[in-house]
């Protein structure tokens, strides 16, 4: 009854907290001066269909108080950061509660635009290593019909877990670039055209051709996520017809509707089945490692397929990397088995780790720590078990038998030489 | 080729050294050395002979000498060959006994000839005995 009562509140809860994994709490902050909220209607109206709820804050009132936190306590789960004009966003929103946020695992949603970028979310890019080009610097290709308004295609989207489509081609006009630093979190989206600069006035060129990047992706190592976007034009919904399904999926993708994958268990055993408590692992037993993994499709957790899954058995060193087969599937998990393999031939205290971390898929890691005993005085095999000892063996029991014949001859020769020493003697 | 024969070569080699000027060779005087090493080479073997046709046990233990020998090479030349050392502990065990009875086989062997003080033959011989049930025992332990 109980158990029933806990499954239909569970149903309840995930059909309340919609399509986003961690929540769906989304606070948007915009200058009036800059941005009108209505040009982005269709974004905002499809995250709205997808039970996103929105508050919206303009920061250019600086009476206007507001916080992300109540205390330690994270209100919102989600940020959108649209391009201010005056220096500071807003008094209560430093670099230091925005890195707060990031590292409470709340996502961002970050634009910018020539027309300005408040320092403390250009600091907040710069700490991830995210650097975006001054105000007043635009991006601009002269190969292309309208210099300030460019074609990019999306098969140069280079994260395929966020955007995936050969076809089309999307729409960028009054853009900054960003460029990025060469780090494993960052994972950039769309590079700017190889024909493309960006400069101020008077011919300042500060990026040039696809150096620089229009869109990228940073994901912190506890799965927070921010984007940035160089364009707000990108986001209007005079460019929907070109970006709308790009736009959509880039928001789904930063606020965990997708590239969401978990791990829903893991084991390891003898082959039998014995686990390591009953009989613990020591040097050379075969034993099998299991791991179970689930993908978020935006409604349900299902089974994630992939072919990349590797595991590692690590002593400082990885004595093993196994990449796992796909295994039986169960309902929302399917499940990776390394096989029968032989445990190294060196004792000591092992981790059984499985570490995926996959650019645009939020990084998951479980480790076990066990110890592999050493073998016990009575497990060697002993010497007439081994073949190759059989030439050694027969060379001791040779010169043991000879030893024998050697003592009888001995005692029985030693009588015939006094004899003969006698008999010279006599002589 | 006595021992008197040796000390009778000494004039001969002084001529040579005295005539190297003359001899075209590189080593005008190895001709001699080898010479000299073949006759004492054969004083000492026909000294062998003599000691062992006296006493028919050094006989015997000279034979298992080269019998342990041909044993300990022929172990040896097996790991040698399968380019393995394993299982090592069984070829130290094979090598060591021969090497241990050897040394055991060549107290006795002194001991016969020239016998210590205050130590008879029969007493080297009881020790000799005990001390190769002791190898024997080890080494079988060490094989295991």
């Amino acid at each position: 009854m109980l158990r029933n009562l806990l499954i239909g509140l569970s149903v309840l809860l995930i059909t309340v907290s919609a399509r986003c994994v961690e929540g769906s709490k989304t606070l948007v902050l915009y200058d009036e001066r800059l941005t009108t909220i209505s040009d982005y209607s269709i974004m905002f109206d499809s995250m709205k269909e997808r039970d996103y709820k929105l508050d919206f804050a303009s920061v250019a009132n600086e009476t206007v108080t507001f916080s992300l936190f109540d205390g330690d306590q994270r209100l919102y789960d989600n940020i959108v950061v649209f391009p201010g004009k005056g220096k500071s966003l807003n008094k209560h929103l430093g670099v230091k509660s925005l890195l707060k946020f990031s590292k409470h695992g709340g996502s961002m949603l970050t634009i910018s635009s020539p027309d300005g970028l408040a320092d403390s979310i250009r600091l907040f890019l710069n700490q991830l290593g995210i650097y975006p080009s001054p105000k007043d610097y635009r991006l601009t290709d002269n190969f292309q019909e309208k210099s300030d308004s460019f074609k990019v295609a999306s098969s140069r989207v280079e994260n395929k877990f966020i955007y995936n489509s050969e076809k089309e081609s999307l729409v960028f006009a009054n853009s900054s670039v960003a460029l990025l630093d060469n780090r494993e979190q960052i994972f950039p989206v769309l590079a700017a055209p190889r024909t493309s600069i960006c400069s101020g006035k008077g011919d300042n060129v500060w990026a040039a051709g696809s150096q620089a990047y229009l869109i990228a992706a940073f994901q912190a190592l506890n799965n927070g996520r921010v984007t940035w976007i160089g364009s707000t034009e990108f986001l209007k919904d005079s460019n929907s017809h070109a970006n709308g399904r790009f736009v959509e999926e880039l928001v789904k993708w930063t606020f965990k509707e997708k590239g969401v994958i978990k791990i829903t268990g893991h084991d390891h055993s003898h082959i039998d089945g014995t686990s390591y408590e009953q009989a613990p692992y020591k040097i050379k037993d075969v034993i099998q490692y299991n791991i179970g993994l689930s993908q978020w499709n935006g409604e349900q957790w299902q089974p994630y397929d992939a072919d990349d899954v590797q595991f590692e058995l690590k002593m400082i060193d990885p004595y093993y990397r196994l990449t796992l087969s796909p295994g039986k599937k169960e309902n929302i998990t399917r499940w990776y088995t390394t096989g029968d393999f032989r445990l190294p031939d060196h004792h000591g205290v092992f981790t059984f780790q499985v570490d995926y971390k996959r650019p645009g898929l939020t990084f998951v890691s479980v480790s076990d720590v066990k110890a592999i005993r050493h073998l016990a005085h009575d497990e060697y095999p002993r010497s007439w078990e081994i073949t190759n000892a059989g030439v050694y063996l027969s060379g001791i029991f040779a010169v043991i038998f000879a030893w024998i014949v050697f003592v009888i001859f001995f005692v029985s020769t030693s009588k015939v030489n006094r004899k003969v020493n006698v008999e010279k003697k006599n002589k | 080729m006595s021992p008197v024969g040796v000390v009778t070569m000494s004039p001969k080699r002084k001529k040579a050294v005295s005539s190297v000027q003359t001899r075209s060779g590189p080593f005008p005087w190895s001709g001699t050395i080898s010479r000299d090493f073949t006759d004492a080479f054969n004083v000492s073997l026909k000294a062998y002979w003599d000691q062992v046709k006296k006493d028919n046990r050094l006989k015997l233990i000279d034979i298992f000498c080269v019998f342990l020998v041909v044993v300990a090479f022929v172990q040896t030349s097996f790991m040698v060959l399968i380019r393995d050392t394993f299982p090592f502990n069984a070829f130290l065990a094979g090598f060591i006994v021969c090497v241990g009875q050897f040394v055991l086989l060549m107290s006795l062997r002194l001991q016969l000839v020239s016998p210590f003080d205050g130590i008879s033959k029969n007493r080297a011989f009881g020790e000799f005995v005990l001390a190769s049930l002791i190898l024997h025992f080890i080494s079988l332990h060490f094989i295991n």
